[in-house]
This record gives structure tokens, sequence and C-alpha cells, in this order.
């Protein structure tokens, strides 16, 4: 049995943070450097709201947006790094604040930066399987919560935001052959430290220093940069071979190549490292900076919205990052 | 590649104003060291890890891990 995207609305929350307003408390960081490589001049973080708050507001927009019977839901799938408790789910949660029957299937996984690519993967096995007809996979972070404030460079990387893509089964083949992967040797590299079940949330944990004006405690986000680009040279070019050796596709079967939207920088560096053409390739996050797990489902509806994207081009889909974990398919929509 | 072209390009990675020589001292920001892993890769297949960078603070380090030979006069 097939499957096929058959919608994405996004949702952001409603404060902006600018590249001025991190130049302002700290003037020794370089904005303009930063913007003219990185591609970020903004970003949304929240202020009171959670991943779940995001989540909700990503499907409500979706109901609006699509005018669908709620009643036709029959899976939630929702991938965050910043969930609401420990337990219960998130996504049970979610489920009874959007209204959607008990006989849903909801659960929460997590990932970051592969998450919206493996989300795919999870809803084409369940309407395969018959297990789930409609599913809606959501992807919803709010990292500038894990970010100590002091720590600008991560500060103007990172944004929070959520996505709601509606999967469905369909006659046609919508989401094709998928290549996954992990190496969880990179743990290290990505990671918020404190707060789990091995080390608690330590009100006197020691300031670290890096890159001279950023600091951070093992209670917030951690990113080692150079070990995580060092890894995206190592394994990106592979999984965009593999995926299309996978779907036995070549690179000019390829309409669109949306990776996982980290840096501007390093993605021009990977695109030039397999060799796929500038106007084959979207970059756009100039105004959401890099939303983890939601980045690729962003960049997708901006491209509709654009008109850029059409009914029936191939898009390779490739995330790739915290964990490590990376993951890539082809979809058409 | 030529020396100067070298040295060129680690002044924009670094975004300095000055021109550099071989032995002139220099500080890699976070955004320097993205910047310099992609310009080994690419121009000398050079893999740099974020320790060998932390440890760079002047240009003859950088050549030294390039290889002398590498760079022209």
């Amino acid at each position: 049995m097939n499957s096929k995207i058959k919608h994405i609305s996004t949702y952001f929350p409603n404060k902006i943070l600018e590249n001025k307003d991190l130049k302002d408390i700290e003037p020794n960081w370089n904005a303009d450097d930063f913007e003219s490589k990185v591609g970020i001049s903004r970003r949304n973080i929240v202020k009171e709201e959670t991943a779940l708050d995001l989540a909700e507001g990503a499907v409500k927009k979706m109901f609006e947006e699509l005018k669908i019977d709620k009643e036709e839901i029959d899976g939630l799938i929702l991938c965050t790094q910043s969930p609401e408790y420990f337990l219960p789910t998130t996504a049970c949660i979610l489920q009874n604040r959007l209204g959607l029957k008990t006989s849903t299937l909801a659960f929460d996984f997590n990932l970051g930066c592969s998450g919206y690519v493996y989300g795919l993967s999870i809803a084409k096995g369940l309407i395969a399987g018959g297990i789930a007809k409609k599913i809606i996979l959501v992807t919803a972070d709010t990292y500038s919560k894990f970010i100590n404030e002091k720590d600008i460079i991560n500060r103007a990387i990172f944004g929070d935001g959520a996505s709601a893509t509606l999967i469905e089964k369909d006659e046609d083949t919508g989401i094709f052959d998928f290549v996954l992967g992990t190496d969880g040797s990179g743990a290290e590299n990505l990671i918020v430290k404190n707060g789990g079940m091995k080390y608690k949330y330590n009100p006197q944990a020691e300031e670290q220093q890096y890159a001279k004006i950023n600091s951070y405690t093992d209670n917030n986000l951690y990113m080692n940069g150079p070990e995580i680009f060092n890894f995206t040279i190592d394994s990106v070019p592979n999984l965009i071979r593999e995926t299309l050796s996978k779907n036995q596709l070549g690179i000019d079967d390829i309409d669109w190549f949306v990776f996982h939207q980290a840096n501007a920088f390093m993605l021009d560096y990977l695109r030039r490292k397999t060799k796929i053409s500038k106007d084959k390739f979207y970059v756009n996050i100039k105004n959401t900076g890099n939303t983890v797990s939601s980045t690729i489902p962003t960049a997708l509806r901006q491209m509709i919205d654009k008109g850029v994207l059409r009914l029936n081009q191939k898009v390779l889909l490739a995330g790739f990052g915290v964990g490590y974990s990376w993951g890539a398919t082809v979809i058409k929509i | 590649m030529k020396k100067e072209d070298f040295l060129k390009e680690i002044q924009d990675i670094l975004v300095l104003d000055e021109e550099l020589n071989m032995n002139s001292p220099i500080e890699i920001d976070s955004l320097g060291n993205l910047m310099l892993i992609a310009f080994l890769d690419e121009n000398f297949e050079v893999r740099v890890t974020a320790e060998v960078i932390k440890k760079i603070n002047n240009v003859s380090q950088l050549v030294n891990l390039i290889g002398k030979d590498k760079i022209i006069d």
C-alpha cells in the first residue's frame, strides 16, 4: 500500500530574536559575518510556550487550512526532544488537546535533525502494514530553552518551531525507499547532559567557555560544531548516493534536494561535495534559523507557497545530526 | 596552492583586515573552524578534528598540517 504527503503546515512562536538583539548582548560577536555565511538573520523563540503548544498550533493550523474531518485521523506521531514531561507521552496529551478520536494511535519519538525523515518512514510503514490510514506527523522543538543565555552562537543558530504533515494511503507512490543510519559514537558532540536519568539538573553546574564569547553549563545544550561538520562531510555524500541508488534514480531524476537546514555555509559545502547543482538545492533559514526536525517540512512548505515545488516533482530529503542519526528518502507531493 | 592565494584564503576565512605572512599568529573562532575544515578538505584532502584546530595558533602550524610541499612560493 502506497502513501503520500497531502499537506504540510508550520507554526512558530510570536517572539522574534534578531541578530542585532544578540549583538547588543555580545558586542564582540560578528553578526554580519554570521549572517552572510550561516544565512540566518532572525529566529522565533518561545516565551512561556512549550513544544506541545507549538505542536498543537501546527496541527490546528493544518485543520484550518485543509478543512479535514478530524474523525478520519487514526495516527498521531510526534517527533520532539522537548517533551512536556518524562511521562506521559506528549503525543497522548496532544491527542486530547486536538480532540482526536480515542482509537488514534499516538506516540513520541526522540530524534532531532533526522526526525522528519524517520517520521515519514514510520508513517509509511504504519500505512503499508494496514495499521493506520491517515497519519499526522508532527515535529516540534524548543531548543531555546536548553541554550545558555551567554551561548551567543547557539542562540543565533537555533530557532523554535513546529510542523504538521498529513500522510495518507494513496494509489500513487508519494514516499519512496529510505536509507537510515546511526552512529552513537558521536553522542557527546551534540548533547544536553543534565536533567535526564544519569545526571540530574544541577543549579550549581560549572560555567564553561568556548570560542571566547560563548558560555554554557552541563544543564545546557552543547554542540561541538567542527565535529558535527566533520560527521556531515563523512556521512551525507554517501547518504545521497545510497538513496539515489536504492530508488534506482540518478541525480538528474531529482527536481529538488532539501537537506536539513542547519547552516547555509555547511549546506553549500555539502552540495558541492555531492555535486548537486545550485538551482536544484533549496536553502532558506534566513527568518527561522535551525528548527531541528522542523527545518525540512518548513522548507517544503516555503517551496509550495512560492510555487517552486510543483505537483509530481521528485524531492530528495536528507536529515542528519544529533545522535549521530541520519536518513534520506525521495518524495513526490 | 600558491603561497599568496593560500594566505589570502586564510585571511578571508578568519575575516581579517591585515595581510598574513607564513609566521602570523592566528585566532580561529567558531565559524572560522567550519570554514577551515571545508577549505582544508576541499583543497588539500586534509581532515582536521576540533582538537587539532584548537591547538593551531599561527599560520606555520597550519602549513605543517597540510604539508609544506603543498604551498608553492
